[in-house]
């Protein structure tokens, strides 16, 4: 499964609701404290990725389309790290 | 200034505001939601702090979750302290030794709900601390005083029940018995000033206020879902949506931990030999099966791995 659809499967699952790729997961007051450390180790650990100090902005986490594309952004850099 | 008190001067006041704090070296025993939530509280408000627990595997948990929570702080708190999260983690020593806690200035005490493990842990607790330490019980149900009588300090052993997510949650239910002294309860209250905390104060009887009235709540919207009443997510809706809640009782719950929840109302049960503490064959179910709320990824809710 791609990037995108596992974003949203997650969200499916979790917050119960249909939630368009772009709308803003925080001006739909999903995010709380909770909220916040359950998806950034949903994120850390499904792509095995690390989530930095410099990553952890609202603009990665905002909706579906933004966290796909950090997610994305993080893979093809630690696959150009490798190399 | 001698260096090792200008060291330790420093330590105290970073990251907190404090300048000189009574207390600064804190005993956390336990190392699960609550043990890790009130560890992180007090590093962030600039404690230095020992965390024990007997298992090697839950301190590495404890680490990685402490460290996941300060970095995300920044997404949901934008007035969130810039200080380098990496330098709080640093305050906070993480061990399987006991032995650690021979010099600490206060003591929070958050092991599992079981009588059968707490009267083990303070006698020995008891032997290690200082003398003049108080001993803060972090406990669900279980009576304080009955505690208090494992040890040779009862006047300074209190209950101190904080709520999940600790380092969210500024009040802290206070549980004071019959033994205490005068000086035990203003060092509370100097205690959780240091934590930014306010206590309310109340006296000690199985449960306390919260949980002897939350669990009958949360054991009947379980049986409301076991009847078939409603499903788990229109229960919380009721409450959230109709009742106005902030969260429905079993995303409370999930947040609690159902382990948590199923050992408390077993101990409110025995406690007061009343049947209406029974719990529900579903929670018994769910906990047998592992789903035990957030911390397993899946209760009632998901949260998912």
């Amino acid at each position: 499964m791609r990037a995108k659809e596992r974003i949203r499967d997650y969200f499916s699952r979790t917050v119960q609701a249909s939630i368009d790729d772009d709308a803003d997961i925080f001006d739909l007051g999903l995010v709380d404290s909770l909220f916040a450390v359950q998806l950034v180790a949903f994120v850390e650990d499904e792509f095995s990725i690390v989530a930095e100090s410099e990553d952890l902005h609202i603009r990665n986490f905002c909706s579906i389309a933004a966290l796909t594309r950090f997610v994305e952004t993080k893979l093809a850099n630690g696959l150009a790290a490798e190399r | 200034m001698h260096a090792a008190r200008a060291v330790a001067d420093t330590r105290a006041s970073s990251g907190s505001g404090v300048d000189r704090m009574k207390y600064q070296k804190i005993g956390v025993v336990g190392a699960g939601v609550m043990g890790i939530g009130v560890a992180e509280n007090l590093a962030t408000t600039g404690h230095q702090v020992i965390v024990v627990d007997v298992a090697e595997e839950a301190l590495k948990a404890a680490r990685i979750q402490i460290d996941r929570s300060l970095r995300c702080a920044v997404l949901w708190n934008s007035g969130a302290p810039r200080e380098d999260h990496s330098a709080i983690l640093d305050r906070i020593a993480f061990t399987t030794e006991y032995e650690a806690l021979s010099a600490v200035d206060f003591l929070v005490e958050n092991s599992t709900e079981r009588w059968s493990i707490k009267k083990e842990i303070y006698p020995r607790l008891d032997r290690i601390c200082p003398p003049a330490c108080v001993f803060a019980a972090n406990t669900s149900a279980i009576a304080i005083s009955r505690l208090a009588d494992t040890t040779t300090r009862p006047d300074k052993v209190v209950g101190m029940h904080f709520m999940n997510p600790v380092p969210k949650k500024k009040f802290v239910e206070v549980i004071r018995t019959r033994l205490n002294s005068e000086a035990t309860l203003l060092a509370v209250k100097e205690f959780l000033g240091q934590m930014k905390k306010e206590a309310i104060l109340v006296n000690d009887m199985p449960g306390f206020v919260s949980n002897r009235v939350l669990m009958l709540m949360i054991n009947e919207a379980i049986g409301v879902v076991q009847d078939e009443v409603a499903s788990a997510h229109d229960v919380d809706r009721v409450f959230v949506q109709c009742a106005g809640h902030k969260m429905g009782p079993l995303a409370t719950a999930d947040l609690i931990g159902l382990d948590t929840i199923l050992l408390t109302l077993d101990v409110l049960h025995e406690s007061y030999g009343n049947s209406k503490y029974v719990p529900c064959d579903l929670l018994r179910q769910m906990v047998g099966a592992g789903r035990l709320g957030r911390k397993s990824g899946r209760g009632f809710f998901e949260y998912s791995k």
